[in-house]
Order: C-alpha cells, then sequence, then structure tokens
C-alpha cells in the first residue's frame, strides 16, 4: 500500500511530495507551524488542500471525506469519547461498520490484549492515566481496522518517562501488525529513535528525507543538522583544498576537514556533534591549538555535559557519555579541545545567514 | 539586587477530600537555590508550588519564608511570584504594563513601576518589544516575560510551575539553561517543577523527587543519579535496567547475585545476606555489549531483538530470555564499529562494571507497579 | 432579549472557558508576521499607558487604600454578605415564596369548582402548548445553529445576525406582528388567500411561542457548539463513521447538557411570556392569559392560586429535567451504516438546509417583521406628529415609556451592584464550593417561574410586611426577574478568566480589590455590559410582573396590549408607531453591543 502525495499549494504547505512504503514507520519532524500537522489533516481529509492528489494505495482519496479513506488517526488531545467506557471507545470501529455484536466484541478484546491494556470493561476514560489513555486510542484507531495509521503528535501531552515507553509500544504494535505509520511529532529524539525513516520540514517545504542513521550522521542540509541533535557550528574560509581534504581557516585558527568539494577561498560552516568534541587539558600534547575556558560543566546523568567558550571567542558544547568515572572539570579552568575527524561535516555558508538557516522557531 | 529567600517545609500535608495530594514533607531550601521539584503528573508538584505561593493551605505542618512562619500569611505578602504553566500573562496589557503590574500593585507610582518594568526588561532582553501585546509574542518570549514580571514585583522567590511545558522539545534544551543563568545573574531562589528528568539533572542545584505526595529523595543531581535511594529512583531518574535474583555470596568487596541459572551480577559491598530477594540495578549508559566474551560475572548471554537511534547514543534492547530485557545505551561511535545495527537477531552478551551496580531489596509490590510502567 | 455573544447564553449549564479572551497558548513559531505592533493596537497600548501614567496622587491614594481595606477578612464578608443578602430579600425569597403568605385565598379557591376547573384548563394550557414548542425548536433551531458554526459559507454572519431578529424586538412587538401576520389580510392570508387567515387562539400562540424562543436555542447551541472540541466528531470520522453518524453518537451525547439547558430555556420563556400571549390569545387562556383575566374582573383568589400552582409547577419541572434529562439516554446504540451514508452525502445536506432556511425565514422572521408596515402607514396619515406633539393618547404612551425606562434603570444599577459580587463568588467558589454549588442552582430560579406568578408572589408578599409604594415593588419586581440575566453572563466572563491569572496577581502582590480593579473588571467588560443590556432590554419588555403588581402605574408594553386589544382605543397605525420606537430602542442597545464588543 504505497502512499503518494501531489502538489500541494496552501501557505502552510508549499508544493509538498512524498511517497512512503507499503510497512513503512517514517516520521514527519519540525518546528511548530511547519506544516506537518497540516500535511497529516490533508492525508486524512480532515483539511482540504488548495490543489495536489493523495493516493493510498492504488486509490485515489484526494475528494473523499475522513470515513472513506480507511485510516486509524492518532490525536495529540487524545480524543477518547468520555460518555464511553474504554472497552466502547475500542469497539466504536466495528460498531459503526455494522458489524455483528458478538464478532466485534471479540474483536475488540483481542486488539484491547494484544496492546496489552489492563482495563476492566467498565473503566472510563477520566478513570485512566495519560499513557493509558493514550494507548487505548491506539487500540480504538487499530480497531477500525485501517490501512494506513496516521499519528499526530501522540505523545505530546504525555509526560516525559510515559512518552519513553510509549514510543516503542506504538512501533511494536504498527509493526506487528504489519501497518504503515506516518507519525508527526516536533520532538527528534522520539522520531529518530522508532522511524524506518525521517522526513525533516520547515516552513511548509520538506528540507531532507533520509534514514535515522543517515540524516544523524551525514545530514545534508544545515537545518537537519541542527534540528536532529544537537550540533556546534564553526563558520570559517577554506585555506587549501586537496582531494580528500580540505583546511579551514576559522578566524586564525585551522581545522583539518576530511571531505572534499569545496573551492579555495569559500566560506563554510562546519558542523560538528557534541559527542566529537573531545577535551584534554591544557598542557596535552594534540594536534589542534583550539583552547579555552570551562563557562559550564553539568552531569546529565547519561552524559556529561561541558561549555567551553574559545579564545577565537566561539562557544563549543561538548557532551560525553558518562562511563562511571567523568572527568571533572571546573568552571574556569583552561582546556583545548580535540575533533573527532569523521565528525566534522562541511557545508556551504547559507546565503541568507546562519542564524536565519539554523532557526527553530 | 533583591534579597534572597530561604524556604522551610516542616511537616506539611495537603489533603483535598479524602486524597493527601501532599503527604507529610519536610524540606529546606536555602537562599539562591535552584531547586527543581521532578515527579510523575499527579505527585503533587502543583500543589507543592501553590502552598509555598500561599493560594492554598496546608491541612498541617508548617511553611516558612527566611525562618518566619508564613502559613497565615496571605499571597500577597509573600514574596514569592508564581508563574503558571501557561505564564498567565495579562493579554488586555501590553508587556512592560505586564510587567510594571507588581510595583503598581504593591504601591510605586506609575513612572517608578515602568522605570522598574524597563529596567528589568533589558535584563531578559526584551526591551524591543516592551510595547508588544502578550499575544503577538513566541512561547519562548511570553515565558521571560512572566519571569520578568515576577522579578520586577520585587521577587526573592520565583516558584515556576513547569515553565517548559509548551515549549518545543530542540527549544527547550536551549531556554533550560537560559533560565538558570537569569535566575542566578539576578540571585533569586528558584523553585522550578517539571516532570522531565533531563530538565532537572541539567540545571538543578538540587532535586527533590515527589512521588504520590511523598519527598522520594532530596539532593544534587549526581547524588540521585549515582546512589538513588530505591529502583523507582533509579528509574524515574537517568533510566536503568532491573534484574531480580538472590544473594548468593559475599565477598569483602562484592556481592554476588544470581539472576538466571548459572549467571551473576556482582555488586559492590552491601548490607544485603546472602538468601536475601534482591534486584540488582545498573545504569543502560554504563551496560556494553560484546560480540564475543568469556561467561564470566557481570557477563549474560541473550539476543539482539533491536537497534533504535537516540542520537548521542544507540539503543539496544537485548532478551536474556527468563531473566528478561535488557537495554543497552551505547556510544554511536562504538556501536558503528562493533556493527550493531546489523547484528539484529544474533546472540549478544551484555555487561556491565560492578561499581555500576546498585542492589536493592526486592520490592514488596511487583517491579513493573513499583517501577510505575505502564 | 438581545442576541449576545453565545457564550453568554449557555447559563443553565456551565460553560467551558472562552477561548475568545486568552490566545496566549500558541506554541513557538505559529504567529505568522504579527510581529510587529500594528497601529491600532500601538494606539491602544498608548492609550492604556497614558492612563496608568496620568493617575493622579489623590485617587492614587484612595485606591490603594481601599485595596490594602480589601485585603481584611471582614470587609470581605460584608461585601459578599450584602450581595447574598440583597439576592435572597429581593430576588428570590419574595418571588417564591412569597405566595404562600396568600395560603387562605388559595384555599378559598378549593370552594369554586368551575373556576377550579376552568384554572386547571389554563395551567395545563401553558404546559401543553410550552412542551411541543420548546421541542419543535430544539428540532427546528439545532440545524441553523450547526449551519452557523460549521458552514463557511459567505451567509453565514447574515443569517447569525438574523437569527436575533426575534430577540431584538420586544414580545410585544413581535405579539402585534404575529397577529397581523398569520390573523389579518395584510399578511400571509392577504397572500394566499381568507381561508390562510387566523383568529386569535391557541395556533396563534403557538406559532407566536415558536418564534421568540427560536432564538434562544439558536445563540445557546451557537455557544455551545463553539466551545465544542470539534475533535471528537473528527476522530469518530476517522474511525469510520460518517458525518450523520458521527454527530449523532458522539457530538449529540456530549451536547446534552446544552440541549437540556436550551430547551428549559425555550420552556421558561413560552411559560412565563404574557403580553404578546394576551394579545394572540382571543378566548383562549393559558396561565398568564388566566392570571391577567382574573385581575381584570377583580378577582383575588384565582389569581393567587393560579399562581401558586405555576409556580410549584415550573419549579418541579425545572427540577426534574435538569436531574433526570442529563440521565436519560439518547437513541444511539444502533447504527445503519447504508442510511447513514446517505443522510450525510451532500444531497441530504443541501435539503436539511433547505428546510431549515425555510421555516426559519417563514416562521421566526417574516412574523418578526411585520411590524414595521403599519409604522410605515403611521408616517403617511400623521400619527407621527401627534406622536411627537404628545397629544391625545400619547400623552400617556410618552409617559408609560418614560416610566419603563426608569424602571429599566434603576432595577439594572441594582442588580449591577448587588449581583457583582454574588456573581463572583460563583464564578471563583469562593466561601466553598458548597455555597457556590447552592446559589448557583438559586439564581436560576426566578426565570423558570413565569413572571406574572412572580409578580403576584412578590405582591402578596410585601402586602403583608409592610407597605410598598408601586414603583417601588415594580422595581424589586423586575429586578428579581432580570437579576438572572445579569449574574449568568457575569460569571460566564469572570469564568473565562483563567484562574491562574488572579493567582498570579495575588503572588506579584495585588490584594483583592486591585486584583478586581485591574484584571477581573478589565477582562470581563463584555460580559458586564453584555449582562446589563440583557437585564435593561429584559425589562423594558417586561409585561407580566407588571401587570400582576401595578394597579395604578403603566409600564410601555402593558399600554400596548391595552392598545392592541382594544381596551384603549387607538388606531393601527398608532399602534404600529408605538412599538416601532420601542423596536427601536431595543435596536439602539443592540448596537451599543455590537460596537463595543468590537472594540474590546
Amino acid at each position: 500500500m504505497n502512499v503518494r502525495k501531489g502538489f500541494r499549494d496552501i501557505v502552510a504547505l508549499d508544493n509538498v511530495s512524498l511517497e512512503v512504503k507499503d510497512r513503512e514507520y517514517i516520521s514527519i519532524i519540525g518546528p511548530s507551524g511547519c506544516g506537518k500537522s497540516t500535511l497529516l489533516k490533508c492525508l486524512a481529509g480532515i483539511m482540504k488542500q488548495d490543489s495536489g492528489r493523495i493516493l493510498i494505495g492504488d486509490r485515489e482519496v484526494t475528494d473523499l471525506p475522513p470515513e472513506q479513506r480507511h485510516l486509524g488517526y492518532m490525536f495529540q488531545e487524545i480524543a477518547l469519547f468520555p460518555q464511553m467506557s474504554a472497552w466502547e471507545n475500542v469497539g466504536y470501529g466495528p460498531r459503526v461498520r455494522g458489524e455483528d455484536r458478538k464478532h466485534a466484541r471479540q474483536f475488540v478484546s483481542q486488539i484491547i490484549e494484544m496492546a496489552r491494556l489492563n482495563i476492566g470493561r467498565g473503566t472510563y476514560p477520566d478513570e485512566l492515566s495519560g499513557g493509558a489513555r493514550q494507548k487505548t486510542a491506539l487500540a480504538r484507531a487499530i480497531a477500525a481496522e485501517p490501512q494506513l495509521m496516521l499519528l499526530d503528535e501522540p505523545l505530546g501531552a504525555l509526560d516525559a518517562n510515559v512518552r519513553l515507553v510509549l514510543r516503542y509500544e506504538l512501533r511494536r504494535l504498527v509493526k506487528e501488525l504489519g501497518l504503515t505509520a506516518i507519525h508527526v511529532t516536533h520532538d527528534q529524539e522520539e522520531a529518530m529513535s522508532i522511524s524506518d525513516r525521517l522526513v525533516i520540514m520547515k516552513a511548509g517545504r520538506i528540507v531532507e528525507v533520509g534514514t535515522p542513521l543517515e540524516l544523524y550522521l551525514s545530514p545534508k542540509q544545515l537545518f537537519t543538522a541542527n534540528f536532529l541533535g544537537e550540533a556546534n557550528f564553526i563558520p570559517g574560509t577554506v585555506e587549501e583544498s586537496n582531494s580528500g581534504h580540505i583546511v579551514v581557516s576559522v578566524n586564525g585558527w585551522k581545522l583539518s576537514v576530511p571531505r572534499s568539494g569545496f573551492a579555495r577561498g569559500e566560506r563554510v560552516v562546519i558542523a560538528v556533534r557534541p559527542e566529537m568534541v573531545f577535551l584534554a587539558s591544557a598542557e596535552h600534547e594534540g594536534n589542534i591549538e583550539w583552547t579555552g575556558v570551562v563557562t559550564e560543566h553539568v552531569l546529565l546523568g547519561d552524559c556529561v555535559r561541558t561549555e567551553i567558550e574559545l579564545e577565537n571567542g566561539a562557544r563549543m558544547v561538548s557532551q560525553m557519555p558518562n562511563r562511571g568515572t567523568p572527568p571533572v572539570k571546573n568552571v574556569g579552568e583552561r582546556v583545548r579541545i580535540d575533533f573527532a575527524p569523521e565528525g566534522l561535516i562541511p557545508y556551504q555558508f547559507p546565503a541568507q545567514g546562519l542564524d536565519v538557516e539554523l532557526a527553530l522557531e | 539586587m533583591t534579597s534572597l529567600t530561604s524556604i522551610t517545609l516542616v511537616d506539611v500535608t495537603k489533603t483535598f477530600a479524602r486524597v493527601r495530594a501532599i503527604d507529610r514533607i519536610s524540606l529546606e531550601i536555602r537562599d539562591g537555590e535552584y531547586v527543581c521539584v521532578l515527579g510523575p503528573t499527579g505527585s503533587g508538584k502543583t500543589t507543592l508550588l501553590r502552598l509555598i505561593a500561599g493560594l492554598t493551605s496546608p491541612t498541617s505542618g508548617d511553611i516558612k519564608l527566611d525562618g518566619k512562619s508564613v502559613t497565615y500569611v496571605r499571597p500577597e505578602d509573600r514574596n514569592a511570584a508564581y508563574v503558571p504553566q501557561q505564564y498567565a500573562l495579562f493579554p488586555h496589557m501590553t508587556v512592560r504594563e505586564n510587567v510594571a503590574f507588581g510595583p503598581l500593585a504593591r504601591g510605586f507610582t506609575s513612572e517608578e513601576s515602568l522605570q522598574k518594568a524597563d529596567e528589568i526588561l533589558r535584563i531578559v532582553r526584551l526591551a524591543h518589544r516592551a510595547g508588544s501585546s502578550p499575544h503577538e509574542l513566541s512561547g519562548g518570549m511570553q515565558q521571560r516575560v512572566a519571569l520578568a514580571r515576577g522579578l520586577a514585583a520585587g521577587a526573592s522567590l520565583l516558584l515556576l510551575d513547569e515553565p517548559l511545558g509548551a515549549i518545543d522539545a530542540r527549544l527547550r534544551v536551549m531556554l533550560r539553561y537560559e533560565i538558570r543563568r537569569l535566575a542566578k545573574e539576578v540571585a533569586v531562589t528558584v523553585i522550578h517543577v517539571t516532570h522531565d528528568q533531563q530538565e532537572a539533572m541539567s540545571i538543578a542545584d538540587r532535586i527533590a523527587v515527589l512521588r504520590e505526595g511523598t519527598l522520594a529523595q532530596f539532593g544534587p543531581p549526581s547524588e540521585i543519579y549515582t546512589s538513588p535511594e530505591s529502583p523507582f529512583l533509579a528509574n524515574f531518574v537517568g533510566g536503568a535496567n532491573f534484574l531480580e535474583g538472590t544473594v548468593v555470596e559475599k565477598k569483602p568487596e562484592t556481592t554476588l547475585v544470581e539472576v538466571a541459572e548459572g549467571f551473576r551480577i556482582a555488586g559492590p559491598a552491601s548490607a544485603h545476606l546472602v538468601g536475601d530477594a534482591v534486584v540488582a540495578s545498573f545504569r543502560r549508559e554504563r551496560t556494553s555489549i560484546l560480540t564475543s566474551a568469556n561467561l564470566e560475572e557481570n557477563v549474560v548471554p541473550g539476543k539482539l531483538v533491536s537497534t533504535s537511534l537516540l542520537g548521542v547514543f544507540l539503543r539496544c534492547s537485548v532478551d536474556l530470555g527468563r531473566a528478561g530485557t535488557i537495554v543497552a545505551k551505547v556510544p554511536l561511535r562504538e556501536a558503528i564499529e562493533q556493527g550493531l545495527p546489523d547484528l539484529v537477531g544474533e546472540a549478544v552478551c551484555v555487561s556491565t562494571n560492578r561499581d555500576a551496580v546498585i542492589i536493592f531489596t526486592r520490592p514488596k509490590r511487583p517491579l513493573a507497579v513499583e517501577l510505575e510502567a505502564l | 432579549m438581545l442576541g449576545m455573544a453565545p457564550r453568554l447564553l449557555a447559563w443553565m449549564q456551565r460553560p467551558s472557558a472562552s477561548s475568545q479572551v486568552f490566545h496566549i497558548r500558541r506554541s513557538v513559531g505559529q504567529v505568522r508576521g504579527g510581529y510587529g505592533v500594528t497601529e491600532r493596537a500601538r494606539s491602544q497600548n498608548d492609550r492604556l499607558h497614558r492612563q496608568v501614567v496620568t493617575e493622579n496622587t489623590v485617587s492614587r491614594h484612595a485606591a490603594l487604600f481601599l485595596d490594602s481595606v480589601s485585603g481584611s477578612r471582614s470587609v470581605r464578608v460584608i461585601t459578599y454578605g450584602t450581595g447574598i443578602l440583597f439576592f435572597l430579600v429581593i430576588v428570590f425569597v419574595p418571588p417564591v415564596f412569597g405566595i404562600l403568605l396568600g395560603w387562605p385565598k388559595i384555599l378559598e379557591m378549593l370552594s369554586y369548582p368551575d373556576l377550579m376547573t376552568r384554572a386547571g384548563s389554563a395551567i395545563a394550557a401553558s404546559f401543553a402548548i410550552a412542551v411541543p414548542v420548546s421541542l419543535l425548536d430544539l428540532a427546528a433551531g439545532l440545524p441553523l445553529a450547526w449551519f452557523i458554526v460549521r458552514s463557511k459559507s459567505a451567509w453565514v454572519s447574515t443569517i447569525d445576525t438574523l437569527a436575533n431578529i426575534p430577540f431584538i424586538v420586544p414580545t410585544v412587538a413581535l405579539g402585534y406582528s404575529v397577529l397581523t401576520f398569520w390573523g389579518s389580510d395584510q399578511g400571509l392570508g392577504g397572500l394566499l388567500g381568507p381561508q390562510f387567515i387566523l383568529s386569535p387562539g391557541w395556533q396563534m400562540i403557538v406559532l407566536l411561542h415558536f418564534a421568540f424562543s427560536y432564538p434562544v436555542i439558536v445563540r445557546v447551541m451557537v455557544g455551545a457548539l463553539q466551545g465544542y472540541k470539534e475533535v471528537y466528531e473528527i476522530a469518530a470520522r476517522t474511525l469510520g463513521a460518517s458525518a450523520f453518524t458521527a454527530v449523532r453518537t458522539v457530538s449529540l451525547p456530549l451536547l446534552k447538557p446544552s440541549l437540556i439547558a436550551a430547551f428549559l430555556l425555550a420552556f421558561a420563556r413560552s411559560l412565563s411570556e404574557t403580553g404578546a400571549t394576551i394579545m394572540v390569545a382571543g378566548t383562549f387562556e393559558n396561565g398568564p392569559v388566566f392570571i391577567r383575566n382574573a385581575r381584570v374582573a377583580g378577582l383575588e383568589s384565582p389569581l393567587i392560586f393560579v399562581s401558586f400552582v405555576l409556580i410549584v409547577t415550573s419549579s418541579l419541572f425545572f427540577i426534574a429535567v435538569r436531574f433526570l434529562a442529563p440521565r436519560m439516554g439518547l437513541p444511539i446504540s444502533k447504527v445503519i451504516p447504508g442510511l447513514e451514508t446517505q443522510l450525510s452525502s451532500k444531497h441530504s445536506v443541501r435539503l436539511r438546509n433547505l428546510l431549515t432556511f425555510l421555516a426559519f425565514i417563514l416562521v421566526v422572521i417574516t412574523p418578526s417583521l411585520f411590524v414595521v408596515l403599519p409604522g410605515v402607514d403611521a408616517v403617511a396619515d400623521g400619527t407621527l406628529q401627534s406622536m411627537v406633539s404628545g397629544s391625545g393618547i400619547w400623552a400617556t404612551y410618552w409617559q408609560a415609556v418614560g416610566l419603563s425606562y426608569l424602571i429599566a434603570l434603576v432595577a439594572t444599577g441594582l442588580n449591577m451592584m448587588m449581583g457583582l459580587p454574588v456573581s463572583i463568588l460563583i464564578a471563583r467558589a469562593r466561601g466553598g464550593k458548597l455555597i457556590a454549588g447552592i446559589l448557583d442552582t438559586l439564581v436560576n430560579i426566578p426565570i423558570v417561574v413565569p413572571s406574572i406568578a412572580l409578580g403576584v408572589s412578590i405582591a402578596v408578599f410585601w402586602a403583608d410586611i409592610t407597605y410598598i409604594p408601586e414603583f417601588w415593588l415594580l422595581v424589586f419586581a423586575h429586578s428579581s426577574i432580570t437579576y438572572t440575566y445579569f449574574v449568568r453572563s457575569m460569571i460566564a466572563g469572570v469564568e473565562s478568566i483563567p484562574s491562574e491569572v488572579e493567582d498570579v496577581a495575588r503572588t506579584l502582590g495585588a490584594r483583592p480589590l486591585a486584583v478586581f480593579r485591574r484584571l477581573t473588571l478589565p477582562l470581563s467588560k463584555y460580559a458586564l455590559l453584555a449582562g446589563a443590556i440583557m437585564a435593561f432590554t429584559r425589562s423594558v419588555d417586561e409585561t407580566g410582573a407588571t401587570l400582576a403588581v401595578a394597579k395604578k402605574l403603566t409600564t410601555a408594553p402593558v399600554l400596548m396590549v391595552d392598545w392592541v386589544r382594544g381596551t384603549i382605543p387607538a388606531s393601527a397605525s398608532a399602534i404600529g408607531l408605538g412599538l416601532a420606537l420601542l423596536v427601536l430602542t431595543s435596536f439602539v442597545s443592540l448596537l451599543v453591543l455590537t460596537v463595543a464588543s468590537r472594540r474590546m
């Protein structure tokens, strides 16, 4: 069941075209207002696009109302019907299709068990926790036997720790049932951890599409590098350009980057993720003279995060996994930083300026 | 600029219609401290904040600010500014008027109040938006106005209720440091309520973890992370793996726990005795995956079920058979070097270090319930 | 009654917090291009700024003093206490319990079996008309409300405004309009033929009551639909339910409280309306008509007896519906997919809309506007000059109009002053949830009771206690009747302000009065104004209670009833003109409100 979308011409969505493969779990992520929710709503038929076509499988659904598109939809507000019990909610899909009562009840209890929902028949939505409610909403959507699952910020209203667990449940159920899923969220970690592919959107357009690993390790767009995970950005100019590596000059300091494709004199921006920034004490011998002073040093739990103000004025963030004996650095301490060479990704310096290109809101 | 406030709660309880929202909490917050109150929804965090603000009175117990009991003092006399989750900016006033509200209410003239407002707006870097209406501002800016409003009123204590709740995930990371920086620059005591443990870990001087109305633990982030006092805390702050087992041997520096047939986890010396039912827990980021290993202590075999990308880490889920499932957070570079993404479905071993293991007495409730899993 | 912002009229059921005033919760990035301060906003802000700056020292010190005093517990008790006292002594007890003081007269009735039968059928008639009419109104008004809220057509605002017309037109004018439209050869009869002319009687009453209760339903349901989260319906549709099924099985059950509230409001109006009903009743009698006839005939006991029964039965009915109806299910279990898909199709929708508009125009709008015709004649035949010069019948007319407005002004003023503390007490549950809850229910009661019975009760009460000048009796009666309108509007307004706003203000150092002055009042300005205007127009329109209470004084609507019934001879054009003025003032009030709301 392929899903293909044609061009769209709303202010919120600017000629978006996307193809999703059968049984794929894709996430669409982007800052608020980028159009991801609008896209999902057009797909569902809740909103009408100005132009363009939508196909689910081989069916053209462009002009069909939502009830005829055979989808399952999950809402950020959860939207369980308050006047019905949880079981009745799940049974709503079969009921409106006119299915036989007994058969429907069996089906419903199968789904509820599959979703690992431990709730009694008489329980009402307001008696359930946020996570249980959203799981019930998921069961309800599944019980309608959809071809395609659309999830609109399904975890947005839940506590952080509930989100962490529920996201994997979402993927498990979708994969177990062999469904195709399109999941919209602003939480990039959530998207990275459960998707087969990611779609990054900004201001109504698709910026980049790829697998999580691809987009994280070698993002083709600056915005992707900033939006997916964190990154340090170092503007500079290419001093030497050889085959296989270039040397970039940054405020007098030099950086050897093992990439090619840039000419001498070109302005570039190097993106480097905080986990690729290593700290050595100031006296340690290294092949890079990048030194600075520690301005912030925090134990985050699984990582240690250090902020350094470099002598050339730039700010660097380093984030190292906590292996049990994290080195303690004091604020004000002088350090030397080292980069993992494969973590340096160069880009052309953006025409409209770095801040605009990277803007998250 | 403002005098700092210390806060003391002595055995405070708050009951709403037979439900104990806050159950006998005592704690002391030093002046100038940035304290995060962390807990799941419904644990009583907002109630605690409202009690300190004076918006509701405790059913029993005493609340002191700067050593003086304020339990019966009205909110307007307490100097503790409350910033609710949706900021509650006054929509019919401009940014400047919002910020000037506090001084005006306390009796300053309008000129003085506006001057004070301008001063604070400069500090939060919103002077250029002083004439805007609240709804024209972005979420991050609205939050700064809410903070500015509290500061301008001369508050020496800021009570923030999930200040980053309405903000996008990526921005949250940036803005949280801003709030802390501002608080320290202006030198106020802050109580910041959140359900996001990463947020609390990254900016708090100390974290008070609430669970069902009681104080589970109160201490600096590193302490809660390294020495959690219960499995719930180990799981809630930082996440951990848990293996149920029995103590089989005790050596001077080691306690050996058998978690499945023949497999043992070695932890540090503990007060438990041989035969005790325990839970061995270790952090996911302290768990490694070995593609081939000798089966010694702290090495347990299993099957790599799935991998998923978290960014800095690759999250690997390993099925240990009867012993349960383990999650290992392996730094991404290492994981790729090991070729883990392609090893899904293969047999691997998980291992951890002795000093990374914390041994808890097995709780009376089933572990899943105790950890408040879904 | 005027057409108000919808949320103000959903009054027997708590309206959900309106999102109109608070659009702050908007996540980052959704504000498109709104970062610049527009010129209008800037000048508004400058105005407010200047207001703040030019506070002079005397008023500032006075304000600060009052603010600090307001914090004290005793001051607060006095403020709320006075409000509650006023409510009980003036608004609640006399109308509801006063009738009991006429117990001897009630017993006396039992010895007149003929009168009893007549009284009984009058009361039964009241209910027999009110219940079906209200249900019909619900069935006809709901689709229109749906159209107004959900349709994207350009006609929506026109229809919305038109739906208010029966509100704008005072009921006495509406009564005359219906009389001429359905019952004379200038109206529908003239077009279709003499056999279509109705004579005054119960059919006309039904048409009349349908017309004036219709906008109530529409306004309440529009408010409810606007507050209703469409996401539930959308969720149902994504699960495969056709539009019709989704509405039937999900939305209507969730809207049940509003449906019940709308029904009760329409019912109360039908039961209570007196002036227009008298005009079109002919020889038929329902409760209010019977009471008026008894009063005209000078008979005390039937008057008191029927009032008593009406008070008791209407209160019981109200309580029964309020508490039982929510438990009643709607037919929602069975679903017939095929049929319901058909019903959701574009054709069905168009047909439904067509029928709705037809009923709307034919039965509601056209009759309401018919009052314009005689008024137009009046300009032609010189009646206008006599009106302006105040000669002949016009002398009493201007006196009556003046009196109506004076009473309305005083009653509204009293209600505003005394109703404000009570509104806040209910909206914010000060003094505890129990007291607030009880007051909340009690505050609704004066509307439930038919106004004429209310008037009788008040007259009996005060007659027994002490002598009160007739003017003040009228003020008390009008106060009682309009109190609920003001208070419900205020409660909705205050409730739409998130309580966190006040919490924050207090922690910033503001005392209760400062919070009220600076926040609550400015943010509920619209509700205050709307409530006041609703109360004012209702008072000007009030006939029943006036008839019951007044022996010497006459208000404008009462005069108009006399003119129409012929008790006082007046030409058709005089009637038309007299009514037109009343319509005009209502219209002006609505205009004031619309203009004011745009600027807020």
